[in-house]
Formats: structure tokens, sequence, C-alpha cells
């Protein structure tokens, strides 16, 4: 049975003209629809509440379903998927990551930030301490975490776009080249996402996600559908299949093919490979409760019960889907085969849309494998547009309440004016993040995404949590410790192979590389926190009556900011 | 609505949270407050020691898929290998605390916490 089906993948993994026209008209669907929600939303919004906080009327399943869509990223569907199917069980460490990250969130940060804030991550780190320079450095870590995920999603939009749509090198689909598609598909999608925050505001946003969380459960659902059929519901069969094709033999259902891998005749490389994949662990985990897009989510609901019940959703819907890209990843591995997959893209980032097309065409000819591997391909590019709008809502709602409103304007803008600011942030972010984009588009930025979690590890999640619950905590330690985990994040990733001195470096032709492992978490998180410690320490000032507000305010729900009554 | 609250905006207003109608004083107050330092005790006794537990636990993993490997290959059933298993936990886990912590907050933490709600207001409303 493998054999024929590798040889069914083999021969229609050229993308065919029928699969391009559905996709093009599928895709053409989720735009009308998403801007269709954007136009009704838009008519909604009226106060800066309605604007970063969607009124705070959502419930608890429907956040739920925008966090999860707010977090699976293109890279999280169709990146791990891919990683599986093409170097097994270490794909899977990694959704195990992003799925513990959850009780995180969980357990210390969504409630008591939805008791104790109102917009925007410096809402609750501004609390306790002297207003300026704090909101200024929850913006600037807010906008770099931002731009740095929003750029690697760009790109990433880029790319996956002329591969979704199959245009090989040298060949021309509508006028269009591959790399022309990349080009036209970092600006469509740069448009997308300023109309829909601009407009939309965090109302049309968390719609946005929503449908997009159902598509992409729905899609993967009926996908591993599929392919567990094919193998008459027997997972282990599957597993041993994608096992052999793989040519990796029982290696591939074991950690070490992707990550810490062991270097024959060089412990030290050995060592720091494994103290590498300990520090992406630790970025995963610890970063997802510092992400800005994701802190603001908590505060569309109305009280603290609903944030703690949308987390709850958001955790069965994150480790669901974590479940099916296991066997997205290794029915792709068993289907499609590596050769077929490394064929299409070398990243793997094609597995789950060739599997589709593999499943499709095994169940109903060529025809049937064509519409699911479009239907595949929209459900991704409704992926890249939800992840990249919250990004941007992020931001832009950060350098409007926190930059502008509380620092320029000492807290007197208006809403109107603190909702005009937003917009046109959002403007200058999508702008900003397309220019980069198309500038990026050779580099590998992949590992942006990983930074932008070390950063949100190392910068502000340590500061949220010592605000909350360090009554000695104070501005200078509030500053030292979202700088210091910022500068070093940064600094280290600098400084380390992802950036110069190896093969995959962003800069080939210099080495100034001295750090030698490409995660910085397991360094710039310890730094973080003692400069938070330190600074807090060095500095004499300290505020009793402001920890005593923040704490019964964030345990008890008391004073906190109620729903917009429309 | 946010809008129409207040007339005038304090100092440094839009930067700290509206104060939703309680006095500074009373909130601080509440701070050592018996019914606040209850709820304030049932919370800790179970997010700190709980997020150690998970934390370690997902340490022990990511440890021994780097440092562990010949144990982590050995088989349990069928094509299922320890790591498998290990990683399948993870998720168990994951889902039975956020069961636990839900049925724990809704048992011991949201009553105590609309305790010191209603006592603030009422402290609000009698001002």
């Amino acid at each position: 049975m493998n054999a024929s089906l590798q040889y069914l993948a083999a021969e229609t993994t050229a993308v065919s003209d029928t699969s391009r026209a559905v996709t093009i008209v599928l895709f053409s669907l989720v735009v009308a629809a998403t801007l269709y929600i954007t136009v009704w939303a838009s008519r909604r919004t009226h106060s800066a509440t309605d604007f970063h906080s969607g009124g705070r009327g959502f419930n608890a399943t429907q956040n739920g379903f925008a966090i999860a869509g707010d977090y699976m990223s293109a890279a999280s569907f169709l990146g791990i998927a891919g990683m599986i199917a093409l170097f097994g069980y270490d794909g899977f460490l990694y959704s195990i990551g992003f799925l513990v990250a959850w009780l995180v969130a969980l357990l210390l940060v969504a409630e008591l930030l939805r008791n104790s804030g109102r917009y925007t991550m410096g809402d609750v780190l501004s609390y306790r301490m002297q207003q300026r320079p704090v909101r200024t450095a929850a913006a600037v870590s807010t906008v770099t975490v931002s731009i740095f995920y929003l750029l690697a999603q760009m790109v990433g939009a880029g790319a996956l776009i002329s591969l979704l749509m199959g245009i090989q090198p040298g060949e021309t689909y509508l006028g269009m080249s591959g790399e022309t598609a990349k080009i036209v598909g970092i600006v469509v999608v740069g448009m997308l996402m300023t109309i829909y925050v601009s407009f939309g505001g965090m109302k049309g946003t968390t719609w946005v996600q929503i449908v997009k969380a159902v598509m992409l459960m729905t899609g993967a659902a009926l996908l591993v559908l599929l392919t567990l059929s094919i193998y008459g519901f027997n997972f282990g069969a599957l597993m041993s299949d994608a096992a052999e094709a793989s040519g990796q033999g029982a290696a591939f259902l074991e950690p070490g093919l992707r990550y810490g891998v062991e270097v024959a005749g060089d412990p030290v490389q050995t060592l720091w490979n494994k103290l590498d994949l300990i520090s992406l662990g630790m970025a995963l985990v610890l970063g997802t409760a510092g992400l800005p897009h994701i802190l603001i989510r908590f505060y569309t609901v109305p009280d603290s019960v609903t944030a703690r019940k949308s987390v709850n959703w958001a955790i069965a819907l994150i480790g669901t889907f974590y479940l099916f890209t296991l066997v997205l990843g290794f029915g792709a591995a068993a289907i499609v085969g590596h050769e077929a997959i490394t064929a299409q893209d070398p990243a793997g980032n094609a597995a789950a849309p060739q599997l589709a097309q593999a499943v499709g065409a095994h169940f109903g000819g060529e025809v049937v494998g064509a519409v699911l591997l479009a239907l595949i391909a929209s459900v991704a590019f409704a992926t890249i547009l939800s992840t990249v709008a919250g990004l941007v809502i992020a931001s832009s709602s950060s350098l409007a309440h926190d930059f502008y409103n509380s620092v320029l304007r000492r807290g007197k803008a208006t809403d109107v004016e603190e909702v005009r600011v937003a917009k046109i942030a959002a403007g200058g972010i999508g702008l900003v993040a397309v220019v980069l984009a198309v500038f990026a588009q050779g580099l590998n930025v992949a590992f942006l995404v990983a930074l932008a979690f070390a950063i949100a590890a190392s910068a502000n999640l340590p500061t949220i949590l010592l605000s909350l619950f360090w009554k000695r905590f104070n501005t200078r330690g509030a500053l030292s410790g979202i700088y210091g985990g910022l500068i070093s994040a940064v600094g280290l990733v600098f400084f380390s192979p992802v950036v110069s001195g190896a093969e995959t470096s962003l800069i080939t032709g210099a080495d100034f590389s001295w750090f030698p492992i490409a995660n910085p978490a397991l360094f710039s998180v310890p730094i973080g926190l003692v400069c938070a410690i330190v600074g807090t320490l060095t500095s004499k000032e300290q505020d009793f009556s402001k920890f005593a507000q923040i704490q019964v305010r964030a345990l008890s729900g008391a004073g906190a900011e109620k729903a917009a009554d429309h | 609505m946010a809008t129409k609250q207040p007339p005038e905006p304090p100092a440094e207003g839009a930067a700290s949270p509206a104060n939703g109608g309680l006095s500074e004083a009373d909130v601080v107050a509440m701070h050592s407050d018996p019914r606040f330092l209850l709820l304030k005790q049932r919370l800790y006794r179970f997010i700190f020691p709980m997020s150690l537990a998970f934390m370690v636990w997902y340490l022990l993993y990511v440890l021994m898929s780097a440092f562990a490997r010949d144990l982590m290959s050995t088989p349990v059933l069928g094509q299922f290998n320890l790591a498998l298993v290990f990683g399948v936990l993870q998720f168990v886990t994951t889902f039975g605390i956020a069961i636990l912590y839900s049925s724990y907050s809704r048992k011991n933490l949201d009553p105590a916490a609309a305790d010191v709600r209603k006592a603030l207001e009422e402290k609000a409303a009698d001002e």
C-alpha cells in the first residue's frame, strides 16, 4: 500500500491548473468573508474600548477560538507538520512546548491581567510605577516582539503563497513568476491586515481569528480522518510506515534528528546543541504568556472568570490541533515521502498541502486531490491573515495607548484621538512590515519567531510577574528588567551562528559570532530577571499602597474594567 | 462605556486604570482584610506549587529528550516508545491541570473573590 501511495503522490506533486483555479476562488472567498466581517465590525466600533478590546463583549468560547486562531500561526500549522514529516519526533517536541506554555498563561497571567489592566500589557507593568518611562519601555518591547514576529510571518506568507500556487522556478502563472508572486503575496497580506485592524479594530480582528480557527480545526480534522482511514485507523501502522519511508528507521520516532543533534567526535558541539534544545524549550514555555498579542486577547472578555474559561477553550483547541499535526506530519512522511516533500520546499512547509493532495487523489482521483489541496491552501492563507492582524493590533494599540496618550499627551488625549492614532499606527506598521519583508524575503528569517518568544520570556514575563507578586518591585526594576531582557535576547542572537559564521547564517562572508547557540532564552531569561531584581534593590523607590491596590484588584476583580454596553 | 466616564480625567487619567468608583484608601485597607488574605492564601497555595510542578515535569521531559535518548527509545507498547508516551503524558497533564485549576477556582477562589468585591462595593455605596 505504501509504495503505491508514494507513486501516486509523486505523480500529483505538480500543482495542476484545476487546483490553482480552485485555490484562487477559495482565497478570494476568504478575503471577501474577512472584509465583510471588517465592514460589519467597523460599524460597531465607536469607543477606544471597542477598538482596543472589542468592547470586552466576547464570550469564553469565542475568545477561546480567537486565542487559538491568533496563536496557531502558519508556522505552527505548516511548519510543525513539515518538521514532523521531515524530522519525526522532534517536531512533536516543539509543539509540546507550545502547549504546556498555556499553563503559565492560565495559572499566573490571564485572570490577573484582565482584572488589573485596561487595553495593553503596559497598563499592568506601569500600574505601580512612574508612568512615562515604564510605558515607553512596554511600548518598545511590544513593538519589537510584534515586528519580529510579523516579519517572520510576512516573509513566510510570500513564500507560502507562491508555494501554494505551486509556481515552480522559471515558470509563470497569470503573468507572475515565483518571485513576483512572493512580492504580490507580501503586499496583499500587508494591505489586508492593515484594513482589518484600521477599520475593524479588535472586533473585526477577533472575528477574523474565530473564523480562521474554525476553518483550521475543520480542515485539519478532515485531513486527519482521511489519512487515518487509509491505515484503517491504526496509528501504529501509520507510524511504522512513516519511520520506514523516512529512511531513518526507529530514530524517526525518537528525539534527536533536528534538535540537540549529537555530532560524532565533537562532545563540545554536542553539548551546545543539547543546551540549545533546552533553551528553545524554555523560550516556548515562558514566552507565550509574555506575547503582547496574546495578552491583549484577555481584555476582550467581560471578566476574569470568562478569561479563565477562554484559556481553557484555547488549551483544548491548541492541544487537539497539535495532536492532529502529529498525524498530518507522520502521514506526509509515509504517504508523500521525504523526497517529494523536500523537492517542493526544503523546510517541509508544503508537507500538509501535499498530503491533502495525495490523500484526496487516493480517494477520488486527481480532481478531488486538487480540491483538497486548494482547501488546505486556503486554510493556510486564512491562518496567515489572522495572525498578522493580531500582531498589528497589539503594536498599534500599544503605540496609541502607551506611547502617544500616556507618554506624549500625559494621559490627556481623548478616546477619539487615541483611536485615530491607533489607526494611523496600524497603517504605519503595515507599511514598515511590507517594506522590511520585501527586502528580507531572500533571507532566512525563521529564527525571528523563536527570538520573539525569547524576548517575551526574558523582558515581558518576569516584569509582569514581579509587578503582580513582588511588593518591593519599582520603576528602576521594571525598566532594567524590560531593557535587560530585551537587549540580552537580541544581543545574544546577534552574536550567534544565526546571524554570522555558519552556512545558514543571515550574513554570509563575515563571522563575528561567539555565542554558540541559536536560542538565547537559557541565558537571557536569567539575565532579565537579575536585572529586574538588581534594578529594584538599587533604587529607594517603593510604593506599598500601589502594590496593595494592584493585588486587591488583580485577585478579586474589584474595580476592573467593565464590558462596554451598547 | 469608557468615553462617558470621567468628566475630568484625574492626573495621568488614561494612564492608570479607572477606579471603578472605589476609593484608594478602601482598596489599600482591603489588602490586610481577612477576606482578602483568605483569597490570596487560597490562590497562592494552588498556583505556585502547581506552576513549579509542571515546570519541573516539563523540564524533566526536555532534559530526558536531550540527555537520556537511550532510555527514551525504550519500546513501551508496539510502535510507541517512551519518548512518545512521555510526550503524550505532557498533553494529559496540561489538560489535567487546567481542569483541576478550573474546579479549584470555582469552589475556592470565585466565592472568596466575590466576598472581597462585595465588601468593597458596599463600602463605596456607604460613602
